[in-house]
């Protein structure tokens, strides 16, 4: 589904990315993981087109998408949530839910003015779609507060959320579990499965040894923005090198 | 329940005693013409709030779209024959076709740096009127601008035309209200709130940029043409810098980001300036103090203190009736009050 040709990127002097290549099967739930600084985030934006490469390709179903602004890499279907929660603070949970709907609507100004009737269904399917989804994700009696006045376990499902509005074919996400404690974690666990369930394809960096290890299908570990591994969560842990990379600890969490 | 009610009987007793006022200022020619003044910053500082207030994009070069809001409309009357009412909507699409051009350069820029430039782009339009004196007139301005007339009748007096821009403010109002509440209108918002995330939800950050900046100076360049047309003498007196700063201090005064904030920042400041007629020269320092009051005890405006008082009172009521075991039901009735 989404496959990473060789792409490296270079900020002045650092090689933030180098070379890194690997496939996203359809359905999957791909995990990303290094150790800090090792370039996850930094490939993340990358696929969702806050950087181009500066050299590779990101190929997603059949086309290149490197260097394409990120709006247009939405629309196409790859939908991200962010590591440092960026959600829009002063609208209500439902609205960011509903701005996350924006690249599957498509009525404009006049309509918006004159209300016809056609800008009114579509209103009003949005609203209904953005319900469910808040329902999917357990927010719904939080629909109408602030996005602000939410919990740190819940502001990270919003961006679920609102990534999701967008009816994503690959969702990116980024250190979903950042902050969460130890049962919100294993909600958090359960929901990506969920996702995954209703054909979603998952790419996954987060740093937490025990989520990754248990919900995803295949990993690949960074470090220094090169790939030193590939592989099920079963061969990754007893991989040498990752091990050496984790600075000879053993992976438990 | 109990609080909408009561909030529907407050808001009816305040439309009436609005009216009442409405209805004796009317009765007078120069009251009228404060009136007139109060609907025309109304629709120029409405214009303001879709790009300051929803997109986030400061602007103190706003007079610049009032100007060629009035200069447009103002020319094409004159000089082409065109009735009022037609020029009104060419004069407003001249600024917007600027909005437009100033859009550009402007949606790469934030803070400091847009101020800058909407700052410099007001002081460009400003010398463009002062200089092209065949064509403006320069400094003199122009006089015997014709009045607006529809189907054989003349708004010629000031009442007449205030009724005219109730309607126009009432629908341009209406209007922006339907853009908030659109896909555009969240659009708007979600660039303010955080332009990165915005992206990545899909949304073409520069269109919508650009597209704010259109429908702003076609507002802002509408209300500068109707005063052309109302007070029929025009010069670049009147969109100096100290204008842009005026919408400003409305908007802010007001309340960014609200329907009625704009009306409700015209009516203070339109009224204060007639008051303050005596010592004009310091109007501006009065109104400097204004905004440092505002942004420093008000950042949300005069609406900000309406909504700050009517939580006080919600949560006071809670606290002093309730017992904790109804609690959880009164919570529900202020969350539908709100």
């Amino acid at each position: 589904m989404l496959s990473i040709q060789e792409a490296t990127i270079k900020f002045g002097g650092l090689t933030a990315v180098n070379q890194v290549s690997f496939n996203i099967p359809k359905g999957s739930i791909f995990g990303l993981i290094g150790p800090n600084g090792a370039g996850k985030t930094t490939l993340f934006n990358i696929i969702s087109g806050v950087y181009a490469p500066t050299s590779g390709k990101i190929v997603f179903e059949n086309k290149e998408i490197q260097g394409l602004p990120p709006h247009k890499i939405n629309y196409l279907g790859i939908s991200r949530t962010y590591q440092n929660i960026n959600l829009f603070k002063k609208m209500t949970v439902l609205e960011n839910v509903m701005v996350g709907c924006h690249s599957r609507t498509c009525e404009g100004l006049t309509s918006a003015i004159l209300r016809t009737p056609k800008q009114r269904l579509e209103e009003a399917s949005v609203i209904e779609k953005s319900m469910a989804i808040l329902d999917f994700m357990n927010l719904t009696d939080k629909a109408t507060q602030k996005a602000s006045s939410l919990s740190y376990g819940e502001q990270r499902r919003l961006e679920i959320s609102r990534a999701m509005a967008s009816d994503p074919k690959l969702l990116l996400l980024d250190e979903p579990a950042a902050g969460m404690n130890g049962r919100e974690k294993d909600e958090l666990r359960e929901t990506i499965q969920r996702i995954s369930d209703r054909g979603i394809t998952v790419l996954l960096v987060e740093h937490d040894m025990k989520l990754v290890m248990n919900v995803t299908h295949q990993i690949c570990v960074l470090n220094y923005g090169k790939k030193i591994a590939e592989g099920d969560p079963e061969s990754i842990q007893n991989h040498q090198e990752v091990i050496t990379a984790y600075l000879g600890g053993g992976i438990d969490g | 329940m109990l609080e909408t009610i009561k909030a529907k009987r407050w808001t009816f007793l305040f439309a009436i005693l609005t009216l009442a006022v409405i209805a004796f200022m009317l009765r007078e020619r120069y009251l009228s013409l404060i009136l007139c003044f109060i609907a025309i910053n109304s629709i120029a500082v409405t214009g303001l709030d879709v790009l300051f207030g929803y997109t986030g994009q400061v602007s103190f070069g706003h007079a610049a779209f009032y100007a060629l809001g009035a200069y447009g409309s103002t020319l094409l009357s004159i000089r082409l024959g065109l009735p009022p009412l037609l020029t009104i909507v060419l004069g407003s699409l001249i600024a917007t076709f600027f909005g437009i051009i100033i859009a550009f350069p402007a949606s790469k820029l934030v803070k400091h740096f847009l101020s800058l430039l909407t700052i410099a782009f007001g002081q460009m339009v400003y010398m463009f009127v002062s200089v092209t004196d065949k064509l403006t007139n320069g400094f003199s301005g122009i006089i015997g601008i014709p009045r607006i007339s529809m189907f054989g009748y003349t708004f010629k007096s000031t009442q007449s035309n205030f009724y005219l821009l109730l309607a126009v403010t009432i629908l341009v109002l209406v209007v922006k209200q339907r853009i908030i509440h659109s896909r555009i209108g969240r659009a708007f918002i979600a660039i303010r709130e955080n332009p990165h995330a915005a992206s990545g939800m899909g949304i073409n950050v520069r269109y919508y940029k650009i597209m704010a900046f259109a429908i702003s100076a076609f507002l802002t360049g509408m209300a500068g043409a109707f005063y052309a047309h109302l007070v029929t003498f025009i010069s670049p007196d009147s969109f100096m810098n100290t204008q842009s700063n005026l919408f400003m201090t409305m908007l802010l005064f007001g309340g960014i980001g609200t329907v009625t904030g704009p009306v409700i920042g015209s009516i203070i400041l339109v009224v204060a300036t007639e008051l303050m007629q005596s010592f004009i020269s310091y109007q501006m320092l009065i109104y400097a103090f204004f905004i440092l009051a505002i942004l420093f005890y008000f950042p949300n405006g005069i609406i900000g203190i309406y909504d700050h008082l009517k939580n006080l009172a919600i949560s006071r009521k809670n606290r002093s009736k309730l017992t904790p075991a109804n609690r959880s039901l009164s919570n529900q009735t202020s969350k539908e009050a709100d």
